[in-house]
């Protein structure tokens, strides 16, 4: 169970709704340190060209983020990002992640995070064992805090 | 032998290529880099002979069970991707200390 602090939520939705515009889909990672893994403590919002349907992370920034995340000791815990209607985990979200570990996280937030702050309507999902995403239930694996 | 020797014969890119080590065997002497996925750094023995497929299969392993490892690339700390797997350890200019990336090429949502 990760320990997610409310001004997190506050930063993402801050930052899905300013760079999305309402527009385009927008993306962030949500880190920890390596040291005390269950406790989320920072936002991370990448490079990338986006669009209504779709974002691509820019390659460059991919690279100075790992060499960043190993000079901090912080690792990727989960992945968030927004869809212009309902929140589900497309085919490209379940190809395409920037980490595929076991119990990696990814949190869909519906209608380019306009609605209100919070995980109503959102959809979690985790990797299991086999490879394959899961729907999980957001309760169970993120625990906020103020 | 010391550290410094041991880096110019074996881990510099300006050493001979295959040299054979000081017991006459004929392999290269291995020599450490660090290969990083997900904030975390993992020591690798390579050698200068050793193919960057091999490289890459040892940095796989060396993160334990990841799934879909196919989706994953050696990339130099610079973020060139090391995309001729058939390339040696020496002709990738890889060097002892080096930090290499393991992660994805393409990273997309939609």
């Amino acid at each position: 169970m990760y320990r997610l602090p409310r001004r997190m939520i506050d930063e993402t939705f801050a930052t899905l709704r300013s760079c999305g515009a309402g527009q385009r889909e927008c993306k962030l990672y949500w880190l920890s340190y390596w040291r005390d893994v269950d406790k989320l403590v920072e936002v991370a919002h990448p490079g990338h060209d986006s669009n209504r349907y779709g974002l691509t992370i820019h390659d460059e920034w991919i690279t100075r983020f790992w060499n960043e995340l190993v000079d901090k000791g912080l690792g990727v815990r989960v992945q968030v990002h927004t869809h212009p209607g309902a929140a589900f985990h497309s085919p490209t979200d379940d190809a395409f992640p920037l980490i595929h570990d076991v119990g990696f996280l990814s949190l869909v937030i519906p209608d380019f995070a306009l609605g209100e702050i919070g995980f109503a309507g959102a959809y979690l999902t985790e990797i299991q064992p086999d490879g394959c995403w899961q729907q999980v239930p957001i309760e169970a694996r993120l625990s906020v805090h103020d | 032998m010391t550290d410094g020797q041991e880096q110019k014969e074996f881990g510099d890119d300006s050493g001979e290529r295959g040299r054979p080590d000081e017991h006459g065997s004929g392999r290269d002497k291995p020599f450490e880099i660090e290969v990083v996925y997900n904030g975390l750094p993992k020591a690798l023995e390579v050698t200068k002979d050793e193919p960057i497929s091999s490289v890459l299969q040892q940095a796989i392993a060396a993160f334990g069970n990841l799934p879909q490892p196919h989706t994953l690339g050696l990339y130099d700390s610079g973020g060139v991707e090391l995309t001729n797997e058939q390339q040696t350890v020496h002709e990738a200019k890889i060097k002892k200390g080096d930090r290499l990336l393991l992660r994805p090429s393409t990273v997309k949502a939609g």
